[in-house]
């Protein structure tokens, strides 16, 4: 039962510092968010440590061989102490939901950041069982990489082919879901040079775990580099290689086009872009899964 | 059935005693039973999650799919097959007519058909691990949200049909359950027993029973239309057809928030009765106790989207969810601090039901650190989905809930069945499962910090060391349920008879003045509460 | 076994076949809705598409219903069960049973709402969605309104005849409740058969699921006033059949007082019947106000 006595600092500060995680940022977001976590931890630890404390303390100090403890055993009310019991959480709760009233507000996914450099448009596609992102502005597209320019902000407009997935990037900061026929937004910003894990958080079957990206942050100049040699080489993003890059499959190489559609996001958006039949709610798919013998 | 009048002058033996039962005792051992059997399938799937998490590299589940539907059925079967069962089912049958002064529930045939559509309901889940639920794999793969279009779309095989009507059985049997309970507590109350002298475990009881009236129906309102969706041409969850997935979030989870407070509510009612026994001191702030646990029940209703901060709600939306969240922490936390005022002068027995109702007051705070914390929107975006989720709601719920279980069942076991169980086993089980579940679900915060996200088959190395932290833990506290199960084999076998009261003065509630086991039919005269 | 003397007057039930029976009715029913509506799965072999394994478990079910209440009814004016304590519990019962009724159509309206409050989250636009014509309010919905709102009436007048004893005039009054809920019911199978606007999906018609051609799961180019159908018909379906249930219990209700089973003190079985198609009505009004009225297009169909 001592096990309190570690969970307040192992919860605040283990080192995690080789998974790198939400209590790592690289990025703005993340920063404010991993304060907003440490600080509603740490109020509810203030609280709640007294009170495991109290309670392993009152429950060992009150046994029944404890001939110098007090045994009361009428006693069952007391005005005061209802009303210090009614108080601390009140109070507690205020002063909290305070502080999450103004982070909602000041974290809200598709807020823009506040920054002079101009940001980057992402469109983002959740694939079956992969990531497509397309960069509206330069005209290319990658496959499970996402490379960035360090210290501009990011603007992703996202959606999905298919079923639910959420796309998320730990040490950038928030997650946000992508839904078919829908788009959600997302602003992030990485400040340090470095490469960052990115995933689906959503379940969304089969090849889920597999879900990877890496986030490529480079600096504003080698990011342009990066760009100039994506157009030079590499298969083109058409409908037609859509319809392939569509068909469900798991754990996939990055994979880069040096030209796409740009209507193409609108149209997934619009659920008018090619689907490969037998892919998962394809016509084909409808009501005559594979067949299987016996049960 | 003519033949069959006044039959309960002579109760009937054998299969038929059982399986055409009207009465509260027998009911509620069956499922009490059936929740033991459930938690069985249920935990073996988790150990088998476990193992194949121990070390990256898909350990044992070659196929992603077969894993998700192991995660799918661990918690559709712990949630609807093991927990609602064992506590309201088995718990609320057994102890609401007895506390109450009731003869039985009011209606005793109704009751009947609540148990015996849940093995059925058990029997459709099971039977869909056996068909296709995504093209190629068996089973639902979905996870216990069952969230559209994953369950749409993302399902084509008749596995997920079978789970909708799973779901739809055991809701019908919840609401007939509720309406059951509800009109007990009401109607049948011993002369005396004003709703004001009603033990709290009553009291939780009637709370979690109009959740489950209320909320229920909304569930099935959801999954009839993932049913007309999937089958009969409708579009309520397809973007294509002008529907909306969210809406999908919004229905479940207008369900699923009080579905958790019908988890842990009347865990709370066997906590308090505990505390207070081995204290041997009445409870303190009872009013307080009894109308904290209606004000969860109420806001309960009213926070739902707090489990949908990522999906792109609005700002504002989003703030009041937070803050309505957290307003429930203000009675939850009135709870906890009267548990332990009434331990403040008392005379403390450790006995195993205190020691379980102790290490639950611990968890059940741990766990509602992490609620609070994920309350926060602003914070809840990062961790949303995340091993973080998870451990926040196994410390409420496998922890808190399920602890609260074993403190009753040791508690109440001696009651049930005349027998008393070995101390010395009650209290390993308590020590092994303690440890066991705090090495298994601890290190699953900082899994969840590292961005490990839940329902994965497989992970990088870099969350490779607390994933098999937490297997080890799995695994002693799946050792625990065998100690748990031994304990039971002891009592049944050495069969020392218990006394009427084997708590002593604590045990004030009505079910302590019957003879253990109590016979078949209780209060032929009713009791009168002064 | 040896009982000291029942000194209560709530009602011990004796023990029962009926639960098991229904249990299993709901559990064939069930399972047979999974081999129709699976018409493509070939694991189910001869059983896929077919649907006499659900009709089955439907007849047990239905069973079951008939024997179980002619059980309660036998306990109640038989055998004098239902003491004034149980009357009160059955009462309690039957307000529950309504309460969670709400609730399920919460969800169909949650549904609407969804969509008719907030088109522009969703892939429509406005609602109505853009292409749907919706039916007019003020002829056939009006006139099931006041169908229903008259057999409110009438059964009112049932219920206070019971109440004086008046035998013959319980009859009549259950009679043209009777007529008039079945009178909706055949307004509103004639309005669904010309309804402008599809069920579904890719403009289907309601037909028979396991039609090959109703390809309810595919993405991709769909018709996204689609939603439109889905929450008209499913919202206002749903209440058409607890019409139907209604007005069969309302017609066991006119048997038994044509048999002389209620007396002014004892009718709770009409009463809860009675309190049932109130509710129906009034989920009516609902369903008239907002599904008809307020979202119904510029033109409408007559």
């Amino acid at each position: 039962m001592r096990l309190n006595s570690w969970v307040a600092p192992a919860l605040l500060f283990f080192p995690l510092a080789g998974c790198g995680g939400v209590l790592d940022p690289h990025g703005p977001v993340g920063v404010s968010e991993k304060l907003i976590l440490t600080d509603s931890l740490a109020i509810m630890l203030a609280i709640v440590v007294p009170l495991i404390l109290a309670t392993i303390g009152f429950a060992w100090w009150f046994r029944a061989s404890n001939k110098r403890a007090t045994y009361l055993p009428n006693w069952d009310f007391s005005g005061h102490l209802e009303l210090i019991v009614w108080a601390i959480p009140t109070l507690v709760i205020i002063f909290l939901g305070g502080i999450a009233w103004f982070g909602s507000h000041a974290l809200d996914p598709y807020k823009a950041l506040a920054s002079k450099a101009k940001p980057v448009e992402v469109e983002v596609v959740s694939l079956d069982w992969k990531w497509l992102f397309i960069y509206q502005n330069e005209g290319i597209a990658t496959v499970n990489q996402l490379v960035v320019p360090v210290g501009t902000p990011l603007h992703f407009r996202l959606t999905s082919s298919g079923v639910m997935n959420s796309f998320f990037v730990p040490q950038l900061g928030s997650q946000i879901y992508t839904m078919a026929g829908m788009t959600s937004q997302v602003s992030l910003e990485a400040d340090e040079v470095g490469t960052y894990p990115g995933l689906s958080a959503q379940f969304s079957g089969e090849g889920f775990a597999d879900m990877h990206f890496d986030v490529r942050a480079l600096p504003p100049d080698a990011y342009a580099k990066w760009v100039a040699s994506q157009k030079a080489a590499g298969p083109t993003l058409d409908r037609a290689t859509y319809a392939a890059l569509e068909k469900p499959s798991e754990n996939i190489r990055p994979t880069f086009y040096k030209a796409v559609d740009p209507a193409l996001f609108d149209a997934i958006v619009q659920e008018t872009a090619p689907v490969a039949p037998g892919a998962d709610g394809g016509p084909g798919g409808q009501d005559q899964p594979t067949p299987k013998k016996g049960m | 059935m003519a033949d069959m009048a006044h039959a309960h002058a002579d109760h009937p033996t054998g299969w038929r005693r059982y399986v055409y039962s009207t009465n509260h005792k027998d009911i509620g051992t069956m499922y009490l039973i059936f929740a033991i059997c459930a938690g069985l399938v249920g935990g073996f799937l988790s150990m088998m999650m476990r193992w194949n998490l121990m070390y990256p590299g898909h350990l044992i589940f070659k196929d992603p799919h077969t894993f998700n539907v192991f995660v799918t059925g661990h918690g559709l079967i712990m949630v609807f097959f093991m927990i609602m069962p064992a506590m309201i089912g088995g718990f609320g049958n057994w102890l609401v007519p007895l506390m109450i002064g009731a003869p039985d529930m009011a209606f005793p045939r109704m009751n009947n058909i609540s148990f015996w559509l849940l093995p059925f309901s058990f029997t459709f889940l099971i039977m869909s691990m056996f068909v296709e639920g995504d093209s190629g794999g068996m089973g639902v793969g979905g996870g216990w949200t069952i969230y559209a279009p994953l369950s749409t779309t993302g399902s084509p095989g008749p596995a997920m049909d079978f789970a909708i009507f799973a779901l739809h059985i055991a809701g019908a049997s919840s609401i007939l359950g509720a309406i059951n309970f509800i009109t007990t507590i009401f109607n049948m109350r011993a002369p005396g027993m004003t709703i004001h002298k009603m033990p709290l475990f009553v009291w939780s009881i009637l709370v979690t029973a109009f959740l489950l009236l209320l909320s229920m129906p909304v569930l099935a309102g959801a999954i009839t239309m993932l049913l007309t969706d999937r089958h009969f041409g409708t579009s309520f969850f397809n973007a294509a057809g002008g529907g909306d997935p969210i809406l999908f979030q919004h229905l479940f989870w207008f369900f699923g928030h009080p579905e958790v407070y019908i988890l842990i509510l009347p865990g709370f009612g066997m906590i308090s009765h505990v505390i207070s026994t081995f204290s041997k001191r009445p409870i303190f702030g009872y009013l307080g106790m009894a109308y904290a646990m209606v004000a969860i029940g109420f806001i309960g209703f009213l926070v739902w989207a707090h489990h949908m901060y990522t999906v792109g709600l609005s700002v504002d939306t989003k703030a009041y969810f937070v803050f309505a969240t957290m307003v429930i922490a203000v009675p939850t936390g009135i709870k906890i601090f009267s548990w332990i005022a009434t331990m403040w002068g008392g005379s403390i027995e450790f006995k195993t039901p205190m020691l379980w109702a102790v290490g639950f007051v611990f968890l059940f705070t741990v766990g509602g650190v992490t609620g609070v914390v994920l309350a926060n929107a602003g914070v809840d975006v990062v961790l949303q989905d995340t091993y973080y989720v998870v451990a926040h709601f196994h410390y409420v719920l496998s922890l808190g809930a399920v602890f609260a279980i074993f403190s009753g069942w040791y508690f109440w076991f001696p009651k049930f069945t005349g027998y008393t169980y070995n101390e010395t086993l009650g209290k390993l089980h308590f020590w092994v499962t303690f440890i066991g579940v705090n090495v298994a679900f601890f290190p699953m915060h900082f899994l969840g910090l590292a961005g490990m996200p839940r329902r994965v088959a497989d992970y990088p190395d870099a969350y490779a060391g607390w994933n098999y932290v937490s297997s080890i833990g799995a695994f002693i506290a799946g050792f625990g349920v065998l100690i748990f199960l031994a304990t039971m084999v002891e009592a049944f076998l050495a069969k020392r008879r218990a006394g009427d009261n084997p708590w002593g003065i604590g045990a004030t509630t009505l079910e302590w003045t019957l003879p253990s086991p109590p016979p078949f039919h209780t209060y032929n005269e009713l009791p009168r509460i002064t | 076994m040896a009982h000291s003397e029942v000194k209560h007057d709530y009602h011990l039930v004796d023990p029962s076949g009926w639960p098991i029976i229904g249990s299993i009715g709901a559990f064939t029913m069930l399972s047979g809705a999974v081999f129709w509506m699976n018409s493509g799965y070939s694991a189910f072999q001869s059983l896929a598409g077919q649907p006499w394994i659900f009709i089955v478990g439907l007849v047990l079910v239905l069973y079951t219903m008939v024997g179980w209440w002619r059980d309660v009814i036998k306990e109640s004016v038989v055998r004098g069960d239902h003491t004034p304590v149980v009357k009160l519990g059955l009462r309690f019962g039957m307000v529950l049973f309504i309460a969670s009724e709400v609730m399920f159509f919460v969800a169909w309206f949650w549904a609407f709402f969804n969509s008719a409050l907030f088109p522009h989250d969703v892939s429509i636009g406005q609602w109505p969605p853009v292409g749907i014509t919706t039916l007019d309010p003020w002829h056939f919905p009006l006139l099931n309104t006041l169908l229903l709102l008259t057999s409110a009436t009438t059964v009112t007048w049932a219920h206070h005849a019971l109440q004086h004893g008046d035998r013959k005039g319980a009859i009549q009054g259950l009679l043209l409740t009777v007529g008039l809920g079945a009178s909706f019911t055949c307004v509103q199978a004639y309005e669904y058969s010309h309804a402008p606007f599809s069920f579904g999906f890719h403009h289907l018609p309601l037909i028979p699921f396991t039609d090959p051609a109703h390809v309810s799961l595919s993405v991709g180019a769909g018709n996204f006033d689609a939603i439109y159908g889905s929450t008209f018909f499913m919202a206002t379906g749903f209440h058409g059949f607890h019409v139907i249930v209604g007005t069969i219990f309302l017609t066991v209700c006119l048997f038994r007082a044509i048999a002389g089973q209620f007396t002014p003190e004892r009718h709770f079985g009409f009463e809860a019947a009675a309190w049932y198609w109130h509710f129906v009505d009034v989920v009516w009004l609902f369903l008239f106000s907002f599904i008809y009225v307020w979202g119904q297009s510029a033109v409408t169909f007559a």
